[in-house]
């Protein structure tokens, strides 16, 4: 019985000691390792076994993938980085648009999975974007309610907000230029909702736009002190919005072989990723008219909405 | 004790409504009717198993074996002269066997084609893939696909089909190893590359005799030491790991970071198993985990269908006999009480059935005895309401 014992006690002893090896389990472009200051650098190699000593050094573009008590580190940054620093945290990773449009989406797919997870994407997403986008607090009473900011491509735009509920109401919808507040465009209606072309408008790609909603008394026609308006949302008028599109998702990995339906949700992502929000809500909508039931989409566009601040319609769609 | 036995365990109305409960679901299995409410699934759920399940979240990561006698090779999208590149180099550090996952269709540059056959040809220990393509019903064969370049197969040590069992977009769960084709009898890739490494492994495959296995995947493509095919082709990178090994050459991705769609597919280890997402595994690591299953002869035994059909009766009948026994004792709480029986049965089932498949790789199909487990609560009470009372000689029966 006792020699079972220290058999089995030496055993796991091994497990334990060979557990703290660090395996190599790829690479790519330069990467070295010194065991110690006064050891020369050698050429890590896949299939190599190191301990968690020393440093590793990479090369501008090289990438290593370590594995360690049965989890996996990636390195991508280039310079040195201490093993035993790595080994416990991940590093940050150095991405390009193609890395950075799958990792946004694996991202946004993991984070959509559940009620919880989708609630603390918000709250990720919101500590993040609070105030940058316009996203309204919960002190000011009216809000935007499409992602109507960034870039917004040419063609007719529908503008919402949320609605007060009071019978002797009227929006006053204005455009202006952020520079100089120069009034562009300006509406008076009684839904919450306006739709513009912006086309006529003759606006310019070089500028920086804003729109702000007021809430008017019908009858004197001044704004209500008791309501406060939306903070400015402030936008960009790209006129050549597919090529944008279409340059980045060259960099995109399955897109050129992708089927229509494929190549559909990724350009809805891209288009979120270069700043065009309003034209990959458009996309996801119409991508999840046209296939209900497809938990991909139904994700994406969970994600989407979660991002943008939508957390009540995200959550209502995963229930769906 | 044998009468108590027999009262207790042979009671003439479960077996009544056992009866029914299975006439119901044959003749909804026959009728096979394509009505939305009908189907326990909807779209999402159907390309999904309960084991997929234990496949993807009950396995702990440092379980998972670091994988030594495989290497994978990343070929990036290569031109011919780079392949053979790496053929030769790849060669010169004597690898035991090397399967290339990429299909040569037709003839390029003339002196490229010359050469990369040659690199082939130099020693008999390349097995190249091929393809399987139309099926020929009155024949009973496969085509073997006619655009492939018979210059390099002809100088390959063997030729294997990569055609995975799966319709478009879902999982890859089979494999057939092998099928007959107008040329004769081909095998699969991986069983090929094996049978090259380990030929005993691959006779214990066929003593099997099974037209097709379900691969038990266990190695993620992070357990596999994997090389660049930069790393390949740069003559002062030492390669001498690969000695000895089975290398396996093929398309996984050009940066490390992204997902491509291409040559990947969904398998049971995809961690969102309920519906479709992002597929997970690119065909040359499927292959690489069907290869460690022949080669560690960790088959996955499904439970014989005639056995799984019995113990599906079986657990109906004695679940009948149970919620029956509720009924006629308890009216009030029944419904509350066969409720409660139902969830607790479903988690217990569910346990065994990830039990059996996690720790013993035994698959039992389950399917039909849980919606059998569903109907039992209706039955009787239809039993009870509708039936006995019409018919003088069932209330006779004790």
């Amino acid at each position: 019985m006792k020699w079972y014992f220290l058999f089995f006690s030496v055993l796991l002893s091994t497990v334990i000691f060979a557990q703290a090896d660090v395996v190599v389990i790829s690479s790519k472009g330069k990467v070295w390792y010194q065991k110690s200051n006064t050891d020369a650098k050698k050429t890590l190699i896949p299939g190599q076994k190191i301990k968690a000593l020393g440093a590793l050094s990479l090369d501008d573009n090289s990438q290593v993938t370590l594995l360690s008590s049965g989890k996996t580190y990636q390195l991508y940054e280039s310079g040195t980085h201490q093993l035993n620093k790595v080994i416990p945290a991940e590093s940050q990773k150095k991405m390009g648009f193609g890395s950075r449009f799958w990792s946004f989406l694996t991202d946004g797919l993991i984070n959509s999975d559940n009620k919880h997870t989708l609630d603390e994407y918000h709250k990720q997403h919101m500590s993040v974007a609070g105030g940058v986008k316009g996203f309204a607090g919960p002190d000011l009473a009216l809000s935007p309610l499409l992602p109507t900011y960034g870039k917004l491509g040419p063609g007719v735009i529908e503008f919402q907000w949320t609605p007060i509920e009071q019978k002797e109401i009227i929006y006053q919808f204005d455009i202006v230029k952020t520079s100089g507040k120069k009034l562009i465009y300006r509406a008076l209606y009684k839904p919450s909702l306006v739709k513009v072309d912006l086309r006529p408008l003759v606006l310019s790609d070089e500028e920086n736009y804003q729109w702000i909603v007021k809430a008017l008394d019908r009858k004197t026609m001044t704004v209500i002190d008791s309501i406060m308006p939306a903070a400015p949302v402030e936008f960009q008028y790209i006129l050549n919005t597919d090529m944008a599109i279409a340059e980045s998702l060259e960099y995109v990995e399955g897109y050129e072989e992708g089927d229509e339906y494929t190549r559909s949700w990724m350009e809805a992502v891209a288009m979120e990723q270069e700043g065009f929000p309003y034209l990959a809500y458009r996309r996801f909508l119409k991508l999840r008219i046209m296939h209900p039931e497809d938990l991909l989409i139904k994700k994406l566009f969970a994600a989407f909405l979660v991002r943008h601040n939508q957390l009540d319609a995200a959550q209502e769609m995963l229930e769906q | 004790m044998i009468k108590r036995f027999i009262h207790i365990f042979f009671q003439p109305h479960a077996v009544f409504i056992t009866a029914l409960i299975w006439l119901f679901i044959i003749l909804l299995n026959s009728i096979r009717l394509n009505l939305h409410f009908l189907d326990p699934f909807n779209n999402g759920l159907k390309d999904y198993e309960l084991t997929d399940i234990a496949s993807s979240r009950f396995r702990d990561p440092e379980d998972i074996m670091l994988r030594e006698d495989i290497v994978l090779i990343n070929s990036g999208k290569p031109d011919r002269v780079r392949l053979q590149q790496m053929i030769e180099r790849l060669q010169s550090f004597e690898p035991a066997v090397i399967g290339i996952d990429i299909l040569f269709e037709g003839d390029k540059n003339p002196d490229s084609d010359t050469l990369l056959a040659k690199a082939f040809a130099q020693k008999k220990n390349i097995v190249l893939a091929t393809r399987l393509t139309d099926y020929n019903q009155e024949k009973d064969v496969f085509e073997v696909d006619n655009n492939l370049n018979p210059l390099f197969l002809e100088n390959a040590a063997a030729l294997g089909y990569v055609n995975f069992i799966s319709k478009d977009l879902r999982t890859v769960r089979l494999v057939s190893p092998q099928e007959k084709t107008d040329q004769g009898i081909a095998e699969a890739f991986a069983v090929q590359i094996t049978n090259q490494y380990s030929p005993q492994a691959v006779q214990d495959l066929k003593k099997r005799n099974k037209a097709v296995e379900r691969i038990n995947y266990r190695t993620p493509q992070d357990r596999f030491i994997t090389y660049d095919y930069t790393q390949v082709i740069d003559s002062t990178f030492d390669l001498s790991y690969i000695k000895n090994k089975i290398i396996l050459l093929g398309f996984l991705g050009v940066d490390d970071w992204s997902i491509p769609v291409k040559d990947r597919f969904f398998t049971p280890l995809n961690a969102d198993y309920t519906g479709k997402t992002l597929p997970d595994m690119y065909g040359l690591v499927i292959h690489a985990n069907i290869i460690t299953m022949i080669l560690d002869r960790t088959y996955i035994y499904d439970v014989p269908a005639w056995m799984g059909r019995l113990i599906e009766i079986l657990f109906c009948y004695f679940n009948v006999i149970f919620i029956h026994w509720i009924y006629r004792k308890f009216p009030e709480p029944f419904h509350g009480i066969t409720r409660g029986v139902q969830i607790l049965e479903f988690i217990l089932v569910f346990l065994l059935i990830s039990v059996l498949f996690h720790y013993f790789d035994i698959r039992l199909d389950f399917a039909t005895g849980i919606f059998a487990l569903v109907l039992i609560y209706d039955f009787v009470m239809i039993y009870e309401s509708l039936i006995v009372n019409r018919f003088k000689w069932l209330q006779r029966l004790t």
